[in-house]
């Protein structure tokens, strides 16, 4: 009797001393963080960039655009705000239906002017650098603004820049 | 998770028509995916910042394809069958639906629960169609080959359509588990066979066929058939990452069929890998060995004399290595070979030549599928620490600009109100005067002061007039000053008696006035009052806000430092299975060393014998 009390004792030990293994900790970390990075997400853009100022602009390209896209220039109200240049690995994003989240920030509420520099490589491998501009009223809701590189319906050849307010 | 199902299913019914939105999500979510950063699609995938999906949505669907694809590239094999399982049950199409099931076979293998995957791979194989059908039987014939059914799995592999990689990748695998467990190799080879015929021209495809034919060599060669092996070898690429195997086994194919001369030819062609690749310091010895056989003995010495040199030269380097790791860690040294190779795809650099000692042996350790599996597993959770420590900044910084932001704001907006209240303060006083001094007129009669502003005006002008006709007495002729006197006496007869009559208008008037001085007084005691409670509010709302961030802050840093725990005991595990690996290789490279010295001893030994005897003889017949 007694030596099976102390058996079960030493099993009731290891089981409550028992830690999950390395991997399944790992995996639950995975997920915590996952779901940390989440709220931080959200929380960063509540307090950082309150709907009624926000201010997002996107980039996207049709697969079949002639055009291979460098860089992006953005600028504001005449104040540029952000540039990017792109790796082959992003391109392949963009012209596969990947969206690029460019820039997000603050703008007061009334008139403003949005304009993006495209720099790439049209067709014949020839050097493109192109402009495209917006005027945007901006509401007391966030705005989102869609970059787009599309073939122009004009020609297969010659790339359509695109500043479009997605209201 | 739960959340993350919820997220995707039930939030958005308001906003089933928000189509750009969705698009603009999954777009994004796309992008990360598909620039190796699933922890982002996960991210993304869990917010609806930018909007909402909706259960009848194909963006919704896709979304959680998206989503079941980055928790399997993350190792969250339960998140994915969840995810898989819930979208099994809600998609509408039959693509969404296939791609759940393939998914979550691909889950099932992850975590090892073979006879879970063949048995749920045989309920949905009919539903796949192409290229998810081809893999889905890959799959099976996985599951088979894991269990050990190897007939099984050989007839779910025939049933991958002709040109598929996956059959290639399926036979490849069948042939190492007859490899293992039968000691004819007939039924590998073909399998190895199959597998290389149907590996395709893709750099995948080559990678594979490289792979087949050198094991397919090394069991002709264990066979005692070096025809057979040169056969299969000779075939792989030059820059194949088993070139160097692939060479020395050519050699020993060469040397078996004992064509010593193209076995030493070939072998010289192996001497510029890393000693680490497998083949390659066996070359050294395999050129002397074949020279001492060829008769050719100085050439053997000068062989054995490079093999010692290359040998302790790949001690000493292994011994930095170790110390390197010892010190370091596992997770260091995978990060300077990281450095070092600056390609994308590093460990998959084929440059054998060029490559340091250090990526080199990571290299090697990488084509190891459990080792390769266990740094996948480090290398994802050092990512997320080092995403979750950019984010423990950002809440640092963001903590510390509310704090500042959120106290300077309230104190000008409590400054602002306390001036507010103290000129209320005075207003309220001065009203109370003019209350006081008008009933103190009224109890007194003193009808002028209460009386109309333009009779106090007019009465101001009599006084005037009269004490101009005062200081006139003397000069004004005695009837003329008389009359004047009069009526001025008259005037303010007449002052008293409109005041009088007025008296009613103007008190009501006064009255009137009070009570709208009263209500402006009441509505800017309301409003300041307000404004205290808004100030208040705004402290809360601050308060909340920055208990917010701290709760946040507190979570990341536990959560950091659990996983730098885990990481730690990771990077331990690791490092003592490096450091047993090159420990391994270095006593390799001791046994070769010591084995070339004994053996270039032997050789001295033997010129020694065959120069001292031809001169005992001479000695004797003198």
């Amino acid at each position: 009797m007694r030596f099976i009390l102390v058996l079960l004792a030493m099993l009731l030990s290891t089981v409550t001393h028992a830690e999950p293994s390395l991997q399944a900790q790992a995996a639950q970390l995975k997920q915590e963080v996952v779901e940390l990075n989440r709220e931080i997400y959200e929380l960063e853009e509540s307090l950082l960039f309150p709907a009624d100022t926000q201010l997002v602009v996107y980039v996207a390209m049709d697969s079949d655009a002639p055009f291979e896209l460098d860089g992006v220039e953005l600028t504001v109200d005449e104040t540029p705000v952000t540039s990017y240049l792109y790796s082959d690995r992003e391109l392949q994003a963009l012209k596969q239906g990947g969206i690029q989240r460019l820039y997000m920030g603050n703008v007061a509420a009334g008139p403003h002017t949005i304009v993006a520099v495209f720099n790439g490589r049209g067709q014949g491998n020839r050097y493109m650098r192109k402009a495209a501009r917006l005027r945007i009223d901006k509401g007391a809701d966030a705005k989102y603004i869609e970059l787009r590189v599309r073939s122009s319906g004009r020609s297969a050849a010659v790339p359509d820049f695109v500043v479009r307010d997605m209201k | 998770m739960r959340r993350l199902i919820l997220l995707l299913l039930c939030l958005p019914v308001w906003c089933a028509q928000a189509d750009e939105p969705d698009m603009l999500l999954y777009g994004q979510a796309r992008f990360a995916a598909l620039t190796e950063r699933p922890l982002e699609v996960l991210t993304l995938l869990e917010n609806d910042h930018t909007g909402a999906t909706h259960i009848d949505n194909d963006f919704h669907n896709e979304d959680h394809v998206l989503a079941i694809e980055a928790s399997l590239r993350l190792g969250l094999a339960d998140q994915a069958i969840e995810l898989a399982d819930h979208l099994l049950f809600t998609a509408r199409k039959e693509s969404h639906k296939s791609k759940a099931r393939l998914l979550k076979a691909r889950a099932l293998a992850q975590q090892k629960r073979f006879d879970e995957l063949v048995r749920w791979l045989e309920k949905s194989l009919s539903h796949l169609k192409g290229d998810m059908r081809d893999e889905a039987w890959f799959l099976v014939g996985r599951g088979y080959t894991e269990t050990k059914r190897l007939a099984d799995a050989a007839r779910a592999l025939s049933r991958i359509s002709k040109g598929s990689i996956w059959a290639a990748y399926g036979y490849y695998n069948l042939a190492l588990k007859y490899a293992q467990d039968d000691p004819d190799p007939s039924r590998a080879w073909v399998a190895l066979r199959v597998a290389a015929a149907l590996a395709g021209d893709t750099r995948e495809g080559q990678a594979l066929r490289d792979r087949a034919l050198t094991v397919a060599g090394n069991l002709a060669l264990e066979v005692q058939d070096p025809e057979k092996a040169a056969q299969f070898v000779k075939a792989v690429r030059a820059d194949a990452m088993e070139a160097p195997s692939a060479i020395y086994l050519y050699g020993m194919s060469e040397a078996q069929a004992g064509r010593l001369r193209t076995a030493v030819r070939t072998w010289h062609r192996a001497k510029k890998y890393a000693l680490y690749m497998p083949g390659v310091a066996e070359t050294f010895q395999s050129i002397a060995w074949a020279y001492v056989q060829e008769n050719l003995k100085g050439s053997a010495i000068d062989a054995y004399l490079e093999a010692i040199s290359v040998y302790e030269k790949e001690q000493q380097q292994t011994r930095q290595l170790l110390d390197e790791l010892r010190q370091k860690g596992f997770l260091e040294l995978v990060r300077a070979a990281r450095a070092e190779q600056k390609s994308t795809d590093w460990f998959l650099n084929t440059e054998l030549v060029n490559n340091t000692p250090r990526v080199m042996f990571v290299n090697a350790l990488m084509t190891d599928a459990g080792f390769f599996g266990q740094v996948t597993e480090l290398l994802q959770i050092r990512d997320m620490a080092s995403s979750l420590e950019a984010n423990r900044r950002k809440l640092a910084i963001l903590e510390d600009a509310y704090r500042r932001a959120s106290g300077g704001s309230t104190r000008q907006a409590v400054n602002k109100i306390d001036r507010l209240e103290q000129r209320l303060g005075q207003l309220i006083a001065r009203r109370n005067d003019l209350v006081g001094a008008y009933k103190e007129a009224l109890a007194a009669n003193d009808f002028a002061r209460i009386g109309s502003e333009s009779l106090l005006k007019a009465r101001k002008r009599l006084d005037a007039v009269v004490a101009e006709l005062k200081r006139l007495k003397g000069v004004l002729p005695g009837p003329t000053y008389r009359e004047l006197s009069r009526r001025a006496i008259r005037l303010r007869g007449r002052l008293v008696w409109e005041d009088m009559a007025g008296m009613d208008e103007s008190r009501q008037s006064f009255a009137d006035r009070i009570k709208v001085l009263d209500g402006l007084i009441a509505s800017m005691r309301d409003s300041i009052s307000r404004l205290r409670e808004r100030a208040r509010n705004g402290r809360v709302h601050f308060a909340e806000r920055m208990q917010q961030i701290q709760r946040m802050r507190a979570r990341a840093d536990a959560t950091g430092d659990r996983l730098q725990r885990v990481l730690k005991t990771m990077d331990q595990a690791m490092t003592t299975e490096a450091i047993n690996r090159l420990e391994q290789h270095l006593d390799r490279m001791a046994r070769f060393h010591v084995r070339s010295q004994l053996a270039l001893v032997n050789l001295y030994d033997a010129l020694a014998v065959a120069e001292y005897a031809p001169e005992r003889v001479r000695e004797n017949q003198r």
